[in-house]
């Protein structure tokens, strides 16, 4: 456990208008699970691309096991037992499992030098089963699910004689069981010598399966310490520099009318789904991954088939496509923001203007002015961190991003507002901003649809929950009557409950 | 909250995104002095007007390349589309001798017409604009040869004809500067095209399509009518540079632009669009036009023979991609 | 977008500059108006005093040396490439004469730019092959307005204001083919025609030309005529079907519109073991010389380039000199069928 496997001293890195990296440091030892925390923007991702090779620093030493060197590439940093596994798993989707397990290292015949497809599955097939994991080898990368990708590309780092395992925020994505059988595997590489280096803003997960944590804030060093003797107040506070009293800042408002009605709404992935959404109301979907929450979303938003009736105000909404739910009043931040969120090699303005361009427009010209001081308005008010609105959306840090999507769809005020996984992979201050400005939504008279797979999130922000298991909804929870267990229970299946 | 530069940081950061920013235009400029410098003929008056007509039907295309590009497609029929704009408007006036205006209409309406096919296979049918088009590419050549009967159609009309190859004022024999009417077309095709990508709300769409398909649709973008409406533009201003194109070979031909398809790519890409969409300026294609057309036109002059020319060119188009590459990059 | 069209009319002004620096000495006020008025004006009786690389004319006609641009179809062709080196050897050839050769690259866009170019760079004269009869007629319109005299050579343009043409009739290149197969033929046979790409005019006038010779020949008819659009692969694969379609002794003949499609149909015959038929192409490559050397291809009929190449420089040189124009001077084919007259050829040009 005391063996240093790395130690990283002095790292600068400034990039033109920022300097992500001032005198960054960052000491593992072997065997140890070391969380890497700090906001977005802290220099987290720089530090690990700069271990990984993927740039080169301006100053600073690395050692690792003793010696000096330098990363010039990826690929050289595999050679040094160095891997990564980042949020957006990048597999080969087409590819088979095993194949992707032996990327760059196939089994081959020995005279001929042709593929040995056998000896890869049979291998691949043994390493899976081995590590635990009910996966087949002969199955296609894209259809397997995350957390199982997740454990394909943890195997493939393994197997490929990885000392020291970059994960970034590889619980992001998973359900809580599966994040348990995540965590089980971590300490099964560590008890092998194996060290980790995790990034997370998920703090409530680090005195599970941290030993040590590193904050980094703004590119520099704020300390090291063991998790053990911190509390979640004390990194928090080591993170923002300022204490966060209040996670969860949910204000009751006034509920009013119904706004939206839905009637056995089915689609592909669920079916008979019914439920109301009020105005000032939050309502809360909680569930495992794969439940069906955020298609039940994309049905309303018009982006999915879907039988059934959905009504707003009343009045029966037929949406085919988004169009027709944006005209209605719908806005829904989609659960991936870089998938359908944002288009990211265009400016935040532009993002943010896109679907109102019919306010700004006279006759055929766009007025551009009245469209900079509406989207800076809203940008303001949402505290977006940007130079100016002329940035490109892909520059900013993940929690500016979910802002700036949020300003997208509250330059015109909707009467329902859907929001996928809002706060995923946001740092903790984004975070309660996020759910700061929800409050002032539903306050606003809004009616809000919240996913989350974060239990404390749910039920800190909800006036209501609805558990979804298998496309069918389990049960439902009012504030004042939540309670942990009892929705973990109705979303792993346990117990059905009725209103 | 973040940390705040210093004013003069952010100073030199502006100048050096203006250099980066610029890279392109000073390549072009840099190679204009070492052809100036070196030729006396290229820095002719009457030189410099060739190089902007030679550049005008080339420029067309790729304006409409570029909006393609920018929407995330690409479109391999531009040529057979120039040309059976060309056969049309000839075959129109075999039969009425003086109708310009209509020749001119109906050889732009028919390349738009044509349009339409890529338009549907690719907006409507979801088939990846590289198949589609050449699928459109075989079906126009043909449906070309086929009007055309295969053979060239002379145009005799002078008014016609002085689309290709007339001036704006004609100073020709003085020798003053005189504006040829392709390049007076050019012009009008950018500002119509910079008009309808800069200031309208299609403009931002096809930015937004090509960018993130699903986030468009997802903002309520119509994102079919979108694609629809680009290759149909596109069509239009094939039908234009056909016009032009039958004008200056004084003939209406199913073969006359084949291959023009790759020069437009090329001038696409040289100013900096990105193949896979959301990124792009129509006056960087410009500047890509001018530099493909400067390096043709002084190579020529130098007398470099062709064969040398095409590996010049193709060396020449690499580094000024990676130069534009290096310097965005940091 | 202010900033690109900002930029481009710098861009403008920054070349218009260059231009008018170069040609006169920059008056303060109007250097647009002043650029080089005299610079373009007919070359021959211009003084060329402003240009730093006019050529060191003394005005004395006796020991000048002629400009003369020389533009061409694609040099990715045989042909042109035989042409284009009998060019050059008579550049070597003559003192007065300087050649400078372009290559359209087979774009007529290109063709009209580079005369243009040629215009520019102030040519005595220019020897125009052209690319297309109707599409390069607008070089000559340009040529005429800045009286530069031009004259064509191996193909023509519909637009007749040239001083003379230099070629062949091509005509008569089908017609040589077409007498040549009927004779071979002994006066009765199937024949097949593989074309041209249709519209070309060598395709109009060689298929013209066979037609008439054969009409002759009252037993010898054309049993199928397509194009072969003036590839070899193309005519490989449609003589493949031809001698699927046909049996031994229903094909006697194949005339090709070029060596190419010729060479084509050989390697079909070949291939599928039937070499009596007898195979005729027109141009004179290097590989039907060589076929016919071998006894493989029955005749090519020779385009005489390199002949037609000096005639078409002489004739230039002769109204620089202030001759009337001759109009329109032929140079005949020559049909090469014995291995003796093929191995001449080759040597002369390899």
């Amino acid at each position: 456990m005391e063996t240093e496997i790395l130690r990283m001293t002095g790292i600068c890195k400034a990039f033109p208008g920022v300097k992500a990296l001032d005198q960054a440091q960052l000491t593992v030892c072997a065997g140890e699970v070391h969380a890497l925390v700090g906001e977005n923007g802290a220099g987290k991702s720089t530090l690990m691309k700069i271990l990984n090779g993927l740039i080169q620093p301006d100053a600073g030493e690395i050692i690792l096991a003793g010696k000096p060197c330098r990363i010039k590439s990826p690929a050289a940093a595999k050679q040094l037992g160095i891997s990564m596994i980042y949020q957006e798993l990048n597999p080969v989707r087409h590819l088979t499992v095993s194949d992707n397990l032996f990327l760059g290292r196939e089994p081959v015949h020995g005279r001929t030098g042709l593929l040995d497809h056998r000896r890869q599955n049979t291998e691949a097939q043994a390493m899976l089963d081995g590590f635990g994991v009910r996966i087949q080898a002969k199955a296609l990368m894209k259809d397997l699910s995350i957390a199982q990708m997740q454990m394909v590309e943890i195997l493939k780092a393994v197997s490929g004689g990885a000392k020291l395992i970059v994960m970034d925020e590889p619980t992001s994505s998973l359900a809580d069981e599966e994040i348990q059988l995540l965590f089980a595997k971590i300490r099964e590489l560590t008890a092998r010598g194996v060290a980790i280096i995790y990034i997370t803003h998920r703090l409530e997960e680090l005195p599970q399966i941290a030993d040590r944590i590193t904050v980094l804030r703004d590119g520099r060093y704020i300390g090291t310490a063991p998790v053990a003797g911190l509390t979640r107040a004390e990194m928090i506070q080591m993170m923002v520099g300022r204490e966060v009293s209040n996670i969860f800042p949910k204000v009751d408002c006034p509920i009013g009318e119904t706004v939206l009605e839905v009637e056995n709404l089915s689609g592909e992935r669920f079916r008979d789904v019914s439920f109301r959404v009020r105005r000032g109301e939050i309502l809360g979907f909680y569930g495992l991954v794969g439940a069906g929450r955020s298609e039940v979303c994309r049905a309303v938003f018009g982006m999915d088939r879907h039988s059934g009736a959905v009504r707003l105000d009343g009045k029966l909404l037929r949406a085919r496509r988004p169009s027709d739910a944006i005209a209605a009043g719908i806005a829904m931040v989609p659960e991936d923001r870089k998938e359908c969120g944002l288009v990211l090699c265009r400016s935040i303005g532009e993002n943010i203007a896109l679907p109102h361009l019919s306010l700004f427009t006279d006759g055929v010209v766009l007025n551009r002015r009245r469209e900079r001081a509406a989207c800076t308005e809203i940008a303001d008010k949402l505290t977006v961190k940007m130079r100016d609105l002329q940035q490109l959306a892909g520059n900013l840090s993940g929690g500016n991003q979910q802002k700036v999507v949020l300003c997208k769809w509250l330059l015109q005020t909707p009467k329902l507002l859907i929001l996928d996984e809002p706060t995923r992979g946001i740092d903790v201050g984004a975070k309660a901003e996020i759910h700061t400005l929800m409050c002032q939504f539903a306050k606003m008279g809004m009616a809000i649809i919240m996913v989350s797979s974060e239990l404390p999130e749910v039920m800190g922000m909800s006036d209501r929950i609805l558990v979804m298991g298998d496309g069918r909804i389990r049960g439902e929870f009012h504030r004042g009557d939540f309670s942990q267990n009892e929705i973990l229970k109705c979303a792993l299946g346990g117990t059905e409950r009725g209103n | 909250m973040g940390t705040r530069r210093p004013v003069k940081d952010l100073n030199n950061e502006r100048i050096a995104e203006q250099i980066r920013k610029y890279a392109l235009v000073i390549i072009l400029l840099l190679m204009c002095a070492v052809f100036a410098g070196i030729s006396p003929t290229f820095r002719r008056l009457t030189n410099i007007i060739n190089i902007f007509r030679q550049s005008s039907i080339n420029g067309i295309l790729a304006v409409g390349m570029t909006l393609v590009i920018i929407i995330g497609g690409i479109d391999l029929s531009i040529g057979p589309l120039c040309a059976i704009s060309g056969v049309a408007a000839a075959l129109y006036l075999e039969v009425h001798p003086d109708g310009v205006v209509t020749a001119i209409l109906l050889g732009i309406l028919t390349a738009t017409v044509m349009s339409a096919w890529t338009a549907v296979l690719v907006a409507h049918l979801r088939v990846a604009p590289f198949i589609a088009t050449l699928s459109t590419m075989s079906v126009v050549h043909g449906v070309a040869l086929v009007v055309a009967d295969g053979v060239p159609h002379t145009i005799r009309n002078s008014t016609f004809t002085a689309i290709g190859n007339g001036y704006l004022w004609d100073y020709t024999l003085t020798n003053r500067i005189s504006i040829p009417i392709p390049v007076v077309v050019f012009v009008a095709v950018i500002l119509v095209a910079s008009f309808l990508l800069y200031k309208t709300r299609l403009g931002r769409y096809i930015y937004a399509v090509g960018g993130n398909e699903n986030a468009a649709l997802a903002a309520g973008i119509h994102v079919r009518r979108v694609k629809f409406i680009t290759y149909l533009f596109n069509g239009l201003l094939c039908g234009v540079a056909g016009v032009v194109l039958a004008a200056r070979i004084t003939s209406g031909q199913p073969n006359a632009a084949d291959g023009y398809e790759m020069d437009a790519i090329t001038a696409v890409i040289v100013g900096g669009a990105s193949m896979a969409g959301g990124v792009g300026k129509i006056g960087m294609t410009i500047i890509g036009v001018l530099i493909l057309a400067v390096m043709d036109n002084g190579l020529t002059i130098l007398g470099v023979e062709s064969y040398y020319q095409e590996i010049v060119k193709g060396v020449i188009i690499a580094a000024a991609v990676l130069i534009d590459i290096k310097t965005k990059k940091t | 977008m202010k900033r690109a069209i900002a930029l481009l009319l710098a861009l403008v002004l920054a070349l218009g500059l260059m231009a008018c620096a170069s040609e006169t000495t920059p008056t303060a006020d109007t250097p647009a108006d002043t650029g080089g008025d005299a610079a373009d004006a007919p070359a021959d009786t211009s003084t060329d005093t402003g240009d730093a690389d006019a050529d060191t004319t003394d005005d004395g006609t006796a020991d000048r040396v002629w400009r003369i641009g020389v533009t061409t179809q694609s040099w990715e062709h045989e042909f042109l490439k035989n042409l284009v080196n009998a060019l050059r050897a008579v550049d070597e050839e003559l003192p007065n004469v300087e050649l400078l050769l372009y290559d359209s690259e087979d774009s007529i866009e290109k063709q009209l730019s580079d005369v243009d170019t040629m215009i520019a760079d102030q040519v005595d004269g220019v020897l125009l092959n052209p690319l297309s009869f109707e599409g390069t007629s607008a070089a000559v319109d340009a040529c005429n307005a800045a009286g530069i005299p031009v004259v064509e050579f191996i193909s023509y343009t519909e637009n007749e204001n040239y001083e003379t043409f230099v070629g062949t009739d091509v005509k008569s290149s089908g017609i040589m083919a077409g007498e040549f197969v009927a004779e071979a033929l002994g006066g009765s046979g199937s024949v097949f025609e593989i074309q041209g790409q249709i519209g070309h005019t060598a395709q109009i006038n060689r298929g013209a030309g066979i037609a008439e010779a054969l009409e002759a020949y009252p037993d010898i008819t054309v049993v199928a005529s397509q194009s072969g659009e003036f590839s070899k692969e193309t005519a490989m694969n449609l003589t493949e079907a031809w001698l699927l379609q046909y049996d031994v002794g229903e094909i006697d003949a194949i005339i090709a519109h070029n060596d190419q499609m010729a060479l084509g149909a050989m390697n079909a015959c070949i291939a599928a073991g039937r070499p009596e038929i007898k195979i005729v192409g027109i141009d004179g490559d290097m590989e039907a010389l060589l076929a016919v050397q071998d006894g493989t291809m029955a005749a090519t009929i020779v385009d005489y380039c390199e002949e037609e190449a000096r005639m078409a420089v002489e004739e230039m040189v002769s109204i620089l000199e202030g001759n009337e124009p001759a109009g329109q001077i032929y140079v005949d084919y020559v049909c090469v069928s014995t291995p003796e007259e093929a191995e001449e050829w080759i040597a002369r040009r390899s």
